[in-house]
């Protein structure tokens, strides 16, 4: 089995060359790669989903839209998953994820889906503003819950969801924020953290996608229904819908919240009669006066998506499922970087930052070989859900065997401790504070004003 | 008349029953641990959990209360007590718990389990009291008989905490020590393993 490995060095550096080479680069590079590899030995391999003793999840998503569908395809790939229900009000959208998996029984009323007890999990992936109803009553039928980000379309709803899933502790409760799971960005975590790319000053990310957003229906009803995301009653905006998934990482990777943001956004190519915004940029302001610029816009897609972390030696860029380092000239040689692969991105190189780059050079293989991290954000957050769902049902049935089912109070303390063994997910407490700040950032998009952000807007 | 003439002659057997008394101490949910520890080629692992069940009989002459004076020698005693693999945790999480589940064989066995029929009270001193439990370990399907070394205190609540450690070797109970490809590559995991718990036990109510 494969595994998620450590530090960057792709050069043929092993362990005959070091004895035989004597070389101290290759000394410390094998240390640099223990080191980061003692943090990542946790994760599961790459390309291979969790395999705990044990039948699979059964799973009922609701909501079977596009993300809809795209969480049953890969549910449908993953050996943790049995998607044994799925449910749309929408009858045309009901049968296409019908014919994805044609084994799970079909529901037009999500309360029909939750009374099933050959559902075990639930992934709601609607319309952000009905997430609400169906989380709550997902918990109340004592059910696992996936909930898509952001969990809310308001901080009241976010919440009430937040709420219910900390009082619930047999559930184990993920929130869509796929990059806390994603291998590449858990394997960056520490690296950022640890200062090794110096002092942070400043981060930036973007999204660029020539796209509508709005969808053509059947009827006037319809249209309207499946266009919520251009309603600004019912839309967190371009920063809200997308942009969580960006701002809760750098967020994640500077390890603080905002104290302030500013935006600025306007209708500048889909001028069909949307109030939303098609490009929007927000500033927020971080402790230590560090900004984080979001921009994003469905008017051109140059340059897709990426993230930025400035540092005062390094600035380090992550797309997809990859990373680099870009070096200050006067900044400290680490030793590991004279080996790792070089890109080159214009007048600058990149140094790349690769997980699963070091564990053949360590055992004196060669060639040292790049494994990339293939699967989808998605794959790794649903594996990390059903493995965590389990885990938390295994705990819970364990507990009560043992001491019965009276003293909620000790099972909920067991479970807690217990669940310090999940694997990285996104849960309550992320989510919400992802909605929060996306909130804000949007309200300020709209208002074109400057917020603060309040200690007690993050308190659940 | 009949059911009188039966219950005068039960009258004597019920009258032994009720003097040999039988207490029982069933596992607290709160306060025990019990780590499994191991050496390997690369670094030193474990596995931990937080969760011990089961239960101890004894009879009235066993010392449950802290001013008890109890002579040295044997206690007849019923000991069961259990911990379920998957309340384990390794030292390497989630990838690791897989390896060391699937080499514990826990799909087929999911309980580690503790029997014995008598303590052996070796020591009494300070309010700990210091036994032997000669009894057998279950893991994997393979029981082995073990005398595990136990002290006993008088904890907080009329609770007793018994502590102990023992080592044994994985191949005794039919387990091949896990040899896993993960992190820097293939590490192979050395036989013995320390185990090292603490158990609270409370007394359970009369019926």
């Amino acid at each position: 089995m494969k595994q998620y490995e450590a530090f960057p060095i792709t050069a043929d550096l092993n362990r005959r060359d070091f004895i035989y080479g004597g070389s101290v680069a290759a000394l410390v590079a094998i240390v640099a790669a223990k080191e980061v590899a003692a943090q990542e030995k946790s994760k599961p391999a790459e390309g291979e989903a969790q395999k705990p003793a044990g039948p699979p999840v059964k799973c009922g998503v609701i909501g079977c839209g596009v993300w809809g569908r795209d969480i049953i395809n890969t549910l449908l790939r993953l050996p943790n998953a049995h998607v044994t229900a799925v449910c749309d009000h929408y009858e045309a959208f009901l049968n296409r994820a019908k014919s994805i998996a044609p084994d799970a029984k079909g529901y037009a009323d999500f309360k029909e889906l939750l009374a099933d007890k050959n559902v075990q999990a639930v992934l709601i992936a609607t319309p952000t503003h009905q997430h609400r109803a169906i989380a709550e009553a997902a918990f109340k039928a004592g059910k696992h819950v996936y909930c898509e980000a952001p969990i809310a379309h308001t901080a009241e709803d976010g919440k009430a969801i937040a709420t219910a899933a900390k009082a619930a502790p047999r559930s184990n409760f993920q929130t869509g924020l796929l990059m806390r799971s994603e291998p590449q960005r858990q394997f960056l975590l520490p690296f950022i953290r640890s200062g090794a790319a110096g002092k942070n000053i400043k981060a930036r990310a973007q999204r660029h996608k020539k796209e509508s957003w709005r969808r053509a229906a059947a009827n006037p009803e319809r249209e309207k229904e499946l266009n919520w995301r251009l309603d600004r009653n019912l839309s967190t905006g371009l920063v809200g819908e997308i942009g969580i998934q960006q701002i809760d990482l750098l967020s994640w990777f500077l390890n603080t919240k905002p104290l302030s943001v500013t935006g600025f956004g306007s209708v500048v190519y889909w001028a069909d009669g949307r109030a939303v915004p098609d490009s929007i940029t927000a500033i927020f302001e971080y402790p230590g006066g560090v900004l984080l610029t979001y921009e994003a816009t469905l008017g051109n897609s140059f340059d897709a998506d990426y993230e930025m972390l400035y540092g005062t030696d390094a600035a380090v860029m992550v797309r997809q499922n990859k990373a680099w380092m870009f070096k200050e000239a006067d900044s400290p040689l680490l030793g590991w970087e004279v080996y790792a692969r070089k890109d080159d991105f214009y007048k600058e190189t990149g140094i790349a930052l690769v997980a699963n780059a070091t564990k053949l050079a360590a055992l004196g293989e060669k060639p040292a070989e790049e494994v990339p991290f293939t699967n989808t954000p998605l794959f790794y957050a649903l594996d990390a859900f059903l493995y965590n769902s389990r885990l938390i049902a295994g705990g819970v049935e364990d507990f009560i065997a043992n001491f019965g089912d009276s003293d909620a109070a000790a099972l909920r303390d067991y479970i807690a401790d217990f669940a310090k063994n999940k694997m990285p997910a996104a849960g309550w407490q992320e989510g919400y504070e992802s909605l929060v700040t996306v909130l804000k950032a949007n309200e300020a998009i709209l208002t074109g004003k400057k917020l603060a952000f309040t200690k007690d807007l993050f308190e659940v | 008349m009949r059911h009188l003439i039966i219950l005068s002659l039960l009258l004597p057997v019920l009258h032994i029953a009720a003097r040999a008394e039988v207490i029982r101490f069933m596992a607290q949910p709160v306060g025990s641990k019990i780590r499994v520890e191991g050496t390997s080629n690369i670094h030193d692992w474990f596995m931990e959990g937080g969760l011990i069940g089961g239960f101890i009989e004894v009879d009235e002459k066993f010392p449950v209360k802290a001013d008890a004076k109890p002579t040295l020698g044997k206690f007849p005693a019923r000991v069961d007590v259990r911990v379920p693999i998957r309340s384990l945790n390794t030292s390497g999480k989630a990838a690791m718990n897989t390896v060391m589940q699937g080499a514990i064989k826990m799909e087929n066995h999911p309980l580690i389990n503790f029997k014995a029929s008598e303590l052996v009270l070796k020591e009494a001193k300070d309010g700990k009291l210091t036994f032997e439990a000669p009894g057998t370990l279950a893991v994997a399907g393979v029981a082995k008989n073990l005398l595990l070394p136990v002290t006993m205190e008088y904890a907080e609540g009329g609770k007793l905490k018994f502590k102990g450690e023992a080592k044994v070797k994985m191949t005794d109970f039919g387990i091949k020590p896990p040899s896993p490809a993960l992190a820097l590559g293939l590490i192979k995991t050395d036989d013995e393993v320390k185990i090292t718990f603490e158990w609270f036990a409370a007394r359970a109510a009369a019926k």
